[in-house]
């Protein structure tokens, strides 16, 4: 009950600390210079966006939001490397050396509240930092394009970072003894994780000619990595060309391009900042509690049981966040859609090469990611069947792209007119470079056209998505249509049907799924979809 | 009940031995100074005896308690003020004392109470709301004093409580300690004045070294030092009647002759008086008319650096 109390009471070190940080001119000199840097950096990039932009028709408002929001999160890491280790090296140390520390250690304070209070007093001055630029960070919701999650991954490995740092500036401040050396050393040491990992994978690459495959073996030297990391978050909500084209090879995304890395259908590799989550927090916990072992006046080594139990508890609990981070998202990464029941028929397909929506937008590249996935049967070619079966799987698709999916959220679309491609999307399902792609009949067409004759829109097919009229300087698609591509028809075993479908309503925005038929009454209809949709 | 009780206490700093089998005893409710140059192991003893430091060899026990095992409980029983500290910068004298209330965990309206009463024990009501770094150094020993006694500790320890401090300010931090003794604390203070201790303690332990020389009620230690005496008479003739005329003054304990081929002779002498009394008995084995070639006295360790102690030289 006692032990209850003393939790749950304000940390004594906490408090002084608090009162003390905030007297003085110092930590508002910090914080005005930090905030006066980082606006300036900002209306510098909006600038350059904005006259880039009367040049290039491909920086539109998204993209200069995506760039404002990559530029703001990495200026917050320089933040975070910069001035976690000064404000933390010295908190331990600076006790010693002031002899004010024996006066603390004869009172009944444990070091885990020593340690606990100084951390916390020297990270919400951090946070204090971060948050003054939240402001900052609200312009790029004036251009747009990022979206919300996005920026909670960001501040999560920021935040992650922060306490990292912060423990490893307290350890070696406990450490050393004296704050000029732990300052130091701090600083190489969070240098060292930004920039070695990096250096060994540049000089591996060097070595071994840059083999795509044996780079892809060699990704978890990024993981400690602050940089790799915040790429790694980055890397999709930008997009591609210019700096940002580098991202994704900081952040380890080498199997992004199969051409070089093909990988196995069944598993995509996570993203770096997922396992440096996990080595950061592990680094924290060891260096805590090395640190309080550091902070003991006397009988340094002589652990109590509690303590030890305390510690495996620890350990154990990041253990169980971790398996349960892994099972919550592993079929994601390493179990993309395992087989319900493994069939004799089920045949390891490699991914092509990308080629999948020939309209030269950036988009394509993200379709890529998605047909990673398993098909259990060989294709149906449109040709194959007969023209009304296809007919109605296809009408049944686009049913669900024009009322459904239009990825504009819960507006009627409302599209006059809808350019239907009859140039299907490469798939699993076809070998690489197997010559062309099927098209859709001219039978199946007509059915096509009859099934969906209810719709209030105009239909009119065009051989490839590039020949549909686009508008001068946007790239909408002209008079406000949409474009709807399809994939092969795959019967898979258990009576349904797999089929890919894509919308796109101008070079940016658009959406698509592999979705799953079903015979309803007798007909075919959309009854789901496998969960790898993307949206654009 | 002895407060605290130390057995064979060591502790070696590489090869160097600080503090060498001591075996120290306090009685509850004494005020006891510990006393030796610089450099003797009176900090080291304490910060033993605070718990910041681990013995090498030894055991202490404080309040019935072993420092080695009861640590924690025994925190809530001890007050430590250092010899040499520094204070937290841009907090104010009643926030620092908060702030070691708050470490002791004390609720609030009782900490409150507890912080204006130790200002006002300490006579620095009119500095409460004032940053600690513009104190003066008497007024951040008090400060310091005060940090000490925030959660009403049996037991005091302080390094040097009178160290630096001008003459004024050194009657003050006697007087006091003086109340702290009146209020039943046992107060260990260590100095390497003896003449500053001498004044306020009621018993002393003399370290050097490393070694505790002795220990035990001043009043004992300084009859001890005087026991401890040793005359040399050189004669030059009669020995016999130099000797029967020593025995005759009331000071003079066992006469020892020494003899040899010549006529001169040495007599060893046990002396317990003061120096007026060894005057005295100089002249009176010259009204004997004895005739004395050197009279010297046999300065012992003990002796030697008890003078010292008490004139305040070893700085």
């Amino acid at each position: 009950m006692k032990r209850l109390k003393s939790l749950l009471r304000l940390n004594p070190i906490l408090v002084k600390e608090i009162r003390s940080r905030m007297r003085g001119p110092r930590a508002f000199i910090t914080l005005t210079v930090t905030l006066v840097l980082m606006a300036g950096a900002m209306y510098g990039l909006v600038q350059l966006m904005v006259a880039i932009s009367r040049y290039s028709y491909d920086v539109l408002s998204p993209r200069i939001g995506q760039t404002l929001f990559a530029v703001l999160a990495f200026l917050e890491l320089v933040l975070v490397c910069a001035i976690t280790p000064a404000v933390t090296a010295g908190a331990i140390s600076g006790e010693r050396e002031k002899r004010t520390y024996e006066m603390l250690q004869a009172t009944p304070l444990s070091p885990s509240s020593i340690l606990w209070g100084k951390l916390i007093s020297a990270l919400s001055y951090i946070f204090l930092l971060l948050f003054a630029a939240v402001p900052l960070a609200s312009l790029v919701f004036v251009f747009g394009g990022v979206a919300l999650r996005d920026m909670l991954k960001v501040l999560l490995v920021l935040v992650v970072l922060a306490v990292s740092f912060g423990m490893l500036g307290l350890f070696l401040s406990a450490l050393f003894g004296r704050t000029g050396r732990a300052t130091v050393a701090s600083f190489v040491v969070v240098l060292a994780f930004l920039f070695i990992p990096l250096l060994g994978v540049f000089a591996v690459a060097v070595l071994r000619n840059g083999n795509g495959q044996e780079l892809l073996a060699w990704r978890w030297m990024l993981v400690p990595s602050p940089i790799s990391m915040l790429s790694s978050v980055l890397q999709p909500a930008t997009g591609t060309g210019g700096i940002s084209g580098l991202l994704p090879f900081i952040g380890g995304f080498w199997f992004m391009d199969s051409a070089i890395a093909p990988i196995s259908m069944t598993s995509i590799p996570r993203p770096i900042y997922h396992y440096s989550l996990v080595f950061y927090l592990g680094l924290t916990l060891v260096l805590y509690l090395l640190t309080t072992r550091l902070l003991q006046p006397a009988r340094r080594w002589r652990l109590r049981w509690q303590e030890i139990l305390l510690a495996a508890g620890l350990l154990v609990g990041l253990g169980a966040v971790t398996a349960g981070g892994f099972l919550s998202t592993a079929d994601r990464y390493e179990w993309v859609n395992p087989p319900a029941t493994p069939s004799p028929l089920t045949t390891e397909v490699q991914m092509g090469p990308v080629q999948a929506f020939p309209v030269g937008t950036p988009v394509v590249v993200e379709v890529t990611v998605e047909p990673v996935k398993k098909f259990t049967a060989t294709p149906i070619l449109p040709d194959e069947m007969n023209a009304a079966f296809v007919g109605e799987v296809y009408a049944a698709v686009a049913r669900q792209l024009y009322t459904q999916d239009h990825t504009l959220g819960d507006q009627t679309p409302n599209f006059p007119v809808l350019y239907l491609v009859t140039q299907l999307i490469s798939d699993p399902g076809l070998e690489a470079g197997e010559g062309k792609l099927p098209e859709i009949s001219s039978p199946v067409q007509a059915e096509m056209e009859r099934r969906l004759s209810d719709l209030p829109t105009e239909i009119y097919w065009v051989p490839d998505a590039l020949s549909v009229p686009r508008e001068e300087g946007t790239g909408q698609v002209a008079k406000g249509g949409a474009i709807v591509s399809f994939g092969l028809i795959h019967p898979e075993g258990n009576g349904t049907l797999q089929v890919i479908g894509t919308i796109l309503t101008s070079g940016e925005a658009g959406g698509g799924n592999v979705y799953i038929l079903s015979q309803v009454d007798g007909a075919w209809q959309v009854t789901g979809t496998s969960g790898q949709g993307w949206v654009k | 009940m002895d407060a605290i009780q130390t057995r064979g206490l060591t502790r070696y700093f590489g090869k160097t031995v600080a503090v060498q089998d001591l075996n120290l005893v306090v009685p509850q409710g004494s005020l006891f100074g510990l006393i030796g140059p610089n450099g003797a192991g009176k900090t080291t003893t304490l910060r033993m005896l605070a718990g910041l430091l681990e013995p090498s060899v030894g055991e202490i026990v404080i309040n019935g308690h072993t420092v080695d095992h009861d640590w924690h409980e025994l925190r809530w029983q001890i007050g430590y003020m250092p010899d040499f500290f520094d204070v937290y910068d841009d907090l104010l004298v009643w926030e620092y004392l908060d702030f070691f209330a708050r470490c002791y965990d004390i609720p609030n309206p009782r900490r409150r109470q507890v912080v204006d009463e130790l200002l006002e024990l300490m006579d620095l009501e009119e500095k409460r709301d004032a940053y600690v770094q513009t104190l003066s150094r008497g007024m951040r020993q008090r400060l310091c004093l005060a940090h000490a006694l925030v959660h009403d500790p049996q037991v005091l320890l302080l390094d040097e409580p009178a160290s630096g401090l001008d003459p004024r300010a050194r009657v003050e931090m006697r007087e006091l300690l003086r109340e702290l003794g009146a209020m039943g604390k046992t107060v260990v203070l260590s100095s390497h004045i003896l003449s500053e201790l001498a004044e306020l303690c009621d018993s002393i332990g003399i370290i050097e070294k490393g070694h505790l020389v002795t220990s035990g009620l001043l009043e004992q230690i300084r009859q001890q030092v005087h026991e401890g005496r040793r005359l040399h008479i050189r004669v030059l003739s009669d020995a016999e009647a130099a000797a029967v005329a020593l025995r005759a003054n009331p000071w003079v304990g066992e006469v020892i002759p020494f003899s040899d081929e010549e006529e001169t002779h040495e007599l060893q002498v046990d002396f317990s008086g003061d120096e007026s009394a060894a005057a005295d008995l100089l002249e009176a084995l010259v009204a004997q008319k004895v005739r004395v070639a050197s009279f010297r006295e046999e300065h012992t360790g003990l002796e030697e650096l008890f003078l010292r102690l008490t004139k305040g030289e070893v700085a």
